[in-house]
């Protein structure tokens, strides 16, 4: 209620614009820590000096090495802050287990928010400076790019190209998209306070923190739970982000596009976290020779690619299994298709029943990847497995399997499976409606997220990411 | 992975796509929807608004949330605004969510004279399992959820349900959580042998509620946060069940835990002393630290590997530190309750309760001399060497 205005006011004078959003999102991000507004800071100064360097760089030597740096600096802080842990205690424990004592003094490093997210949008800023698809222009421009409080926590990533244009464009504050706005903030809550927190705290949580207790029903529905879960915690959190930048005046690209509606593993790589997905596409993937190589480097660099890709998320070997799924199902439908190609075949002809068959198997390998990406350790992923796969527990008494815990999962899974047009429609009929009958029905819609969301409301899953 | 052959597309702004034409609007008339739908949500949830007005952080901003809390929530109910949210939590399954319950019980139970010293033990078998129930703050929940893995493998001890964890809630403030209310009813109908309760790391402040007083760690403050503790213990000790209170362990925050947490842990401490075989105190910082006493984010876990037991927080634990905790609330219960003997059977009937008057070694021999004194006087629940 005090940025929106102040920042309409200002829409008009794009200095003292940015100066104000530039210290309401630092203001927003020190808010957890104020110490994290100095890393921050610090990676803005640093990386637009490197940006600077490459650009400058009168040779492609010198370029090259001030990429380098920039690419050694920005993951070196990654590692330090998210992965130092995790590398010191798994190295005493393997040089343990090789009967060398090594007991590391270990530090205890607080985890700033969001570091994953500005990362690699200033590893974007500077290979794509570096690639020359990017022109570095003023510091200011980049700090309000990377300190942008609507994405500065969980994304979406936003490339320097898609996001610094839109900076100095012309914003008129008599055209302001506020009907979507609203739109998708009000879908974006009821996604999270409702569906996800309902999931959350009636089975999911108790489910995988003690498998053992619960019938093999419950854990299936619990894993099941999980995926719309996440989808909705993390989705939920992008329409608001979206919503929010749509009033500041500012388009975010697309982040999920009905991921559970997918066909294949690649196709659910196409529809979730998209800006993600085409951020290790273009700065992995490829860089890394993409399928270009041939048939065994093109599984190389998937595996190499979804593997650091569940890496980023965290530093536990629960992560790196579920990106190893995940490689191995995209190495799994590239063989396929090179052999069908190689053949001569003609791709299978689309069905409704083939297209049904191929949705729920990938939604049944996603669900089987969640279990890793969620449980605590490897052993509890084990536990969740065995349970589920023990026909003796299968018909214990399941008193988690409430009617509030089935609505979320159909009210989760409906959502991906309304159409677009229809989406689309209800917007534009909204946004035709009179600005009293609009406030209205965000009015009742507030009525029924907060009546219906359980009391307190957990953090978003990604900002941990 | 997509190939570099066939890129998928570009995501697409999430305003082009399947757009049709929307009116766009002037700030004023945004500003318009924006005042109606507060006022329109304010008013449809107002008791929901005045319950969260109540749990504010205490001062003057939450004085005047409630101030204005109050008049929304008369406007609303006058009007019958309200009842379509008390509708909605009827459907589902919520009533009595807005309810505000300040009022606080005081302790029942006079200093017992003759204090059968040590208590006895009651023995528990598969056949006739103890009754486990684990609630508390967000510091009870995961190793909350380590007791509840564990129990099963002892053969006696039987978990009632979920661990019942309120994030941010205590006794400081009832208005956010009324425990005595909560755990009134949740014992009501018997059925829980012992209650392993974990409860004051959000109490570090001033008091509201029935006899609520500030500032915190006056002597008024250790006068009312004594009768909410020991009134909370008589609560659940005369539903005829153990209670198991684990203290505040060490934080990252050193100050914070030595000036706040030490001072309210001697509080629990002797108010436990007080009731012989019905209250343990759990004191977990010993195996939660490493070298004699302080916070410690990783020790060294079985096989002397390097677990993390604390999460990056420096106030929640992992699962390993969860498993800390559990095995010692578990210890604990082993010298309180008889979990052994049902593996020897004696020639008593089987499946019938036997007291046996075991030494208990964790829970602190009572005396009359420990008893009512001030935690800063005290001196016994410091850093634990």
């Amino acid at each position: 209620m005090i940025v929106l205005p102040v920042s309409w006011l200002l829409m008009p004078t794009r200095q003292r614009w940015k100066l104000f959003i530039l210290a309401a999102s630092y203001f927003f991000y020190g808010y957890w820590d104020w110490r994290f507004c100095l890393l921050i800071a610090g990676a803005t100064v640093a990386n637009q000096v490197l940006a600077t360097a490459v650009f400058r760089a009168e040779n492609e030597r010198t370029k090259r090495a001030w990429l380098i740096a920039a690419v050694v600096g920005n993951l070196g802080m990654l590692a330090y802050f998210k992965y130092y842990g995790f590398f010191v205690s798994s190295a005493a424990n393997t040089l343990h287990q090789l009967g060398i004592d090594f007991s590391p003094t270990i530090i205890n490093v607080a985890l700033p928010v969001g570091i994953s997210f500005f990362t690699f949008q200033a590893l974007s800023y500077v290979i794509d400076t570096y690639r020359g698809t990017f022109t570095p222009g003023r510091l200011i421009d980049f700090a309000v790019f990377l300190s942008f409080f609507p994405h500065v926590i969980a994304g979406p990533i936003v490339r320097p190209a898609e996001f610094i244009p839109q900076i100095d464009a012309a914003h008129d504050p008599r055209r302001v998209d506020a009907s979507r706005a609203f739109f998708l903030i009000t879908i974006g809550l009821f996604k999270k306070v409702v569906i996800a927190n309902i999931l959350a705290t009636q089975i999911v949580d108790p489910v995988f923190s003690s498998p053992q207790q619960h019938s093999g029903l419950e854990v299936l529905v619990g894993i099941y739970a999980y995926a719309i879960q996440i989808y909705a915690d993390f989705s939920g959190y992008t329409d608001i982000a979206i919503g929010i930048s749509l009033l500041l005046g500012f388009r975010f690209p697309q982040n999920f596009d009905s991921p559970y509606t997918a066909t294949s593993i690649q196709d659910f790589w196409r529809r979730w976290h998209m800006t993600l997905s085409r951020w290790l596409r273009d700065y992995l993937y490829i860089p890394l020779g993409g399928n270009q190589r041939g048939k065994w480097s093109t599984y190389r660099n998937l595996m190499l690619t979804m593997v650091l890709g569940g890496l980023w998320h965290g530093a536990a070997w629960t992560f790196v299994i579920w990106g190893a799924i995940h490689g191995s199902f995209l190495c799994g439908e590239h063989f396929r298709r090179a052999r069908r190609e190689a053949k001569g075949l003609p791709d299978p002809v689309d069905t409704r029943n083939r297209r049904i068959v191929s949705r729920l198997i990938t939604f049944n390998v996603v669900c089987v990847a969640w279990v890793f990406f969620r449980a605590e350790s490897l052993e509890n992923a084990g536990n969740i497995f065995s349970q589920l796969l023990t026909p003796a527990h299968w018909f214990d008494a399941s008193p988690l399997i409430g009617g509030m815990v089935l609505f979320a999962i159909a009210a989760g899974l409906a959502e991906q499976y309304i159409p677009r047009d229809a989406w689309a429609r209800a917007m534009a009929r909204f946004s035709h409606l009179t600005p009293l009958v609009q406030g209205t029905v965000l009015g009742v819609c507030l009525l029924i997220i907060n009546t219906l969301g359980p009391r307190g409301v957990a953090p978003f899953i990604y900002f941990q990411f | 992975m997509p190939a570099t052959k066939k890129l998928p597309p570009t995501p697409q702004h999430a305003h082009e796509i399947d757009d049709p034409a929307r009116h766009t609007m002037a700030v004023g008339r945004v500003l318009i929807v924006m005042v109606t739908a507060l006022l329109v949500g304010a008013l449809l949830n107002a008791p929901g608004l005045r319950k969260t007005a109540f749990g504010q952080p205490l001062g003057w901003q939450r004085d005047v949330a409630v101030f204005i809390a109050d008049r929304l929530n008369d406007v609303s109910t006058t009007l019958l605004l309200s009842e379509p949210r008390a509708g909605i939590q009827v459907l589902a399954g919520r009533s009595g969510d807005d309810n505000v319950d300040l009022s606080l019980p005081s302790p029942t139970r006079p200093a017992d004279p003759d204090i059968v010293w040590p208590p006895p033990k009651i023995a528990f078998s598969p056949t006739k399992p103890m009754r486990l129930a684990v609630a508390g703050d967000s510091l009870s929940v995961t190793p909350g959820e380590s007791l509840i893995n564990l129990a099963p493998g002892t053969g006696v001890i039987l978990p009632t349900g979920e661990v019942d964890g309120r994030i941010s809630t205590g006794l400081a403030r009832p208005e956010i959580f009324n425990w005595p209310a909560h755990l009134n009813e949740k014992l009501a109908g018997g059925g829980v042998d012992a209650l392993v309760l974990t409860l004051g790391s959000n109490d570090d402040q001033a008091l509201t509620g029935e006899g609520g007083v500030g500032p915190l760690l006056s002597p008024e403050w250790e006068t009312e946060y004594r009768r909410r503790v020991g009134g909370l213990m008589d609560l659940v000790t005369n539903k005829g069940t153990k209670l198991f209170w684990i203290g505040v362990p060490f934080m990252s925050n050193n100050e914070r835990y030595d000036t706040r947490y030490q001072f309210m842990n001697a509080i629990v401490r002797s108010e436990a002393e007080k009731r012989p075989g019905k209250v343990v105190y759990v004191d977990t910082n010993p195996v939660l630290s490493i070298f004699g006493g302080g916070y410690s984010q990783y020790l060294p876990g079985p096989d002397n590997t390097f677990v993390q037991v604390r999460t990056g927080d420096g106030i929640h634990f992992t699962r390993a530190g969860g498993d800390l905790v559990a095995n010692a609330v578990l210890k604990a219960m082993g010298e309180t309750f008889d979990l052994e003997s049902w593996k020897n059977p004696p020639t008593t009937k089987a499946g019938s309760p036997v007291t046996t008057t075991t030494t208990s070694t964790t829970s602190p021999k009572p005396t009359r001399k420990s008893a009512g004194k001030t935690p800063g006087k005290t001196g016994k629940s410091g850093k634990n060497k």
